[in-house]
């Protein structure tokens, strides 16, 4: 992996802010982030629920709309070695890039495809929507069968509706649709959530496949470690609206820095080890009133007095391996 | 027979639910469950998974356990009783204070309106369970000690105010009111954080070491199933395809699909990576309802002639029961 990002983020803090009979609040999902994702790599976004991941990837796509609003940082994409702050752009140009360049695979595919147009139809009207005057229109039908066909997708699902299809089948459909114009980058969130285990392996092949085939970048957000296990090179942890740890997949799992991150791996089952494991301790702070210095010091085994008051900086520990602690500072700022 | 009947805690025999679907002419009938069979001992307390994918017939069949579905056939015996033949509210009393059901979404079990505390109580109430001398915050001080939760920390305290780990270890404190030898739970950490997962499983074991409650555990994650079961049935189109210990099944499977299904599952280990084998999805689920014989058989990579054509009866390999014909030379053998 070389230095060649293609977005950088720099301290973004991404508001849900509220005003109901004028008490103002504020639910703080994504605060103080700062992260480079590079060309040809897969990135995972790993936390719990309500650790702002999807709100992270809102704001990584430039799609703000209220109550969300960016109170904070930026967040540059760099394409022919042109910064541009997608924050700032506008919505006519994302709109322009939008699927060409950045593409996004929804979670839900069941509400994303047109249930009273069969699947050709809904692969046209896209195609119309965002190819017209490039290409002639009797070349639609060519482009989507090669793309399908290089996806291994069967043919037969142009016929179908989406309700006669398997919830994989439809997912993979979705996924066919959002990298028909061979984006640079994609975002998936929670692409499988809602699939078997064997219908999840199916999907995940198929992006793995197309990261293989086309070395573009695919940003993928879950709370499922095995997948990140399985398809990311690179995974960063969400706790709290911020990220603790980020580093190469086999330096977060076999070698985890951050305590937080150290449960997280540790009190994964997994076939063949039925030894005890623990959960980790308290619950997850609230984002609209964190609490002060380290977020996860309420949890955390070895907090120290530091943690209670000061907010930890990354660490880079080698190998492109950083963490967000007081322990590996010595214990000092 | 009588003599099973009599040491099984629950005895389960070619329970069938048939659902029709379609227009009224032209009526497709899906066998959600089809002859399912299987038993847990009276004295022994285990732990039961129901493992499956969507629509593999495991919620229906936790539905039927429940008594809350009426299966086409076959019997449920709880303790020596048919419970689908169960008609007075007697008998129903003593049934559901028996079985408890936990259910998947600990937000929806309790009721946002009410207190969470009042809940616990009520239940202890409608079941005689309070003792005269007692009164409410005494008995549920007590009572919410054993599982290490505290009466203070829930007091006054409505569902929204916990977190879903938490709230699913009060749905699971609910269901042991009543003093249940059984506990039903369908998919019950599905919707619960990672770093909170694991204290609802371990819930489960303790309760089981310390207060000898069965759990028959419904879920279609083979991860947390391998934690904490000891027997396992693998659930395809509503038949049970393999069913024997967690560890034989699943280490070393036999049937296709439970073979399928261990090759599928994203385990977090590194060094281990998928995605080198291509696997084969099934398009139209419809068909895999309707298929005659193996349910298995437009997906199995070890397809023979008779797949197709007649169901595979249960063999019994290796401790467990398989139901695939690969099998049936072997049984000839032995």
């Amino acid at each position: 992996m070389d230095e060649k990002y293609l977005i950088r983020v720099e301290n973004l803090k991404a508001y849900y802010s509220t005003n109901i009979y004028g008490i103002q609040s504020s639910i703080k999902a994504v605060d103080g982030v700062s992260l480079k994702i590079y060309e040809n790599e897969i990135l995972g976004i790993a936390g719990e629920s309500g650790c702002g991941k999807t709100t992270l990837l809102k704001a990584l796509l430039g799609i703000i709309k209220p109550p969300l609003s960016i109170f904070y940082g930026n967040v540059f994409y760099r394409f022919n070695e042109e910064e541009k702050d997608i924050l700032q752009l506008k919505e006519s140009y994302i709109k322009k890039i939008r699927w060409k360049l950045v593409s996004y695979i929804p979670q839900g595919s069941m509400s994303v495809l047109n249930p009273i147009r069969k699947i050709k139809d809904t692969f046209k009207d896209f195609m119309k929507t965002h190819l017209k005057g490039i290409i002639e229109e009797d070349k639609f039908d060519i482009i989507v069968k090669e793309h399908l066909e290089s996806l291994g997708l069967p043919l037969e699902v142009l016929n179908l509706y989406p309700h006669q299809l398997s919830g994989g089948m439809r997912q993979r459909v979705t996924i066919a649709l959002s990298t028909l114009f061979k984006p640079k980058i994609i975002f998936a969130d929670e692409p499988t959530t809602a699939l078997d285990v064997v219908v999840q392996r199916g999907v995940l092949q198929l992006l793995k496949k197309i990261q293989r085939e086309n070395k573009n970048t695919i940003v993928i957000v879950t709370h499922d470690m095995g997948i990140h296990a399985n398809i990311s090179d690179r995974i960063a942890i969400m706790y709290a609206g911020k990220i603790i740890e980020i580093g190469e997949k086999t330096h977060i799992f076999s070698n985890p820095l951050h305590p937080y991150t150290k449960y997280l791996i540790n009190s994964l089952p997994k076939i063949g080890d039925k030894t005890f494991k623990k959960s980790i301790p308290g619950t997850p702070p609230s984002l609209a009133n964190p609490p002060l210095g380290c977020r996860f010091h309420e949890r955390c085994p070895e907090a120290m007095e530091l943690c209670k008051n000061l907010e930890p900086e990354f660490v880079n520990t080698g190998n492109k391996h950083e963490v967000a602690c007081f322990l590996y500072r010595g214990g000092k700022l | 027979m009588n003599d099973d009947k009599n040491n099984k805690l629950l005895l389960v025999k070619d329970l069938t639910k048939i659902f029709s679907i379609g227009p009224v002419l032209s009526k497709v009938k899906i066998f959600a469950v089809n002859k399912v069979s299987f038993d847990i001992d009276l004295n022994k307390p285990e732990i039961f998974t129901i493992a499956g994918e969507s629509g593999s017939g495991k919620s229906t069949l936790a539905r039927m356990l429940l008594g809350l579905l009426k299966p086409t056939y076959g019997t449920i015996l709880y303790k020596g009783k048919d419970i689908t033949q169960i008609n007075n509210s007697k008998s129903w009393k003593w049934f559901t204070t028996e079985v408890q059901p936990i259910f998947q979404n600990p937000f929806e079990t309790f009721s946002p309106l009410n207190k969470v505390e009042d809940y616990l109580y009520d239940t202890a109430k409608n079941y005689n369970i309070i003792p005269k001398t007692k009164d409410k915050s005494s008995f549920l001080k007590e009572y919410l000690s054993i599982f290490g939760l505290s009466y203070d920390e829930i007091k006054g305290r409505y569902p929204h105010e916990f977190s879903g780990g938490q709230l699913q270890r009060l749905s699971i404190a609910r269901a042991l009111i009543t003093n249940p030898s059984l506990l039903i739970a369908d998919e019950p950490v599905s919707m619960i954080d990672a770093s909170l997962r694991m204290s609802v499983l371990n819930l489960f074991k303790e309760l089981k070491k310390q207060f000898n409650v069965n759990v028959i555990y419904i879920t279609h994650d083979l991860s947390t199933a391998y934690y904490i079961s000891d027997r396992i049935a693998i659930m395809l189109r509503g038949n049970i395809v393999e069913m024997g210990p967690v560890e034989k099944v699943l280490e070393n499977p036999l049937h296709p699909y439970t073979q399928l299904l261990r090759k599928s599952i994203l385990e977090p280990i590194i060094e281990k990576s998928i995605m080198e084998e291509e696997i084969k999805l099934s398009v139209l689920e419809e068909k895999e309802f309707t298929a005659i014989g193996c349910k298995f058989s437009g997906r199995c990579p070890n397809i023979m002639d008779i797949c197709k054509k007649k169901e595979p009866q249960e063999y019994v390999v290796d401790d467990r029961i398989v139901k695939c014909h690969l099998y049936a030379d072997l049984l000839m053998k032995v």
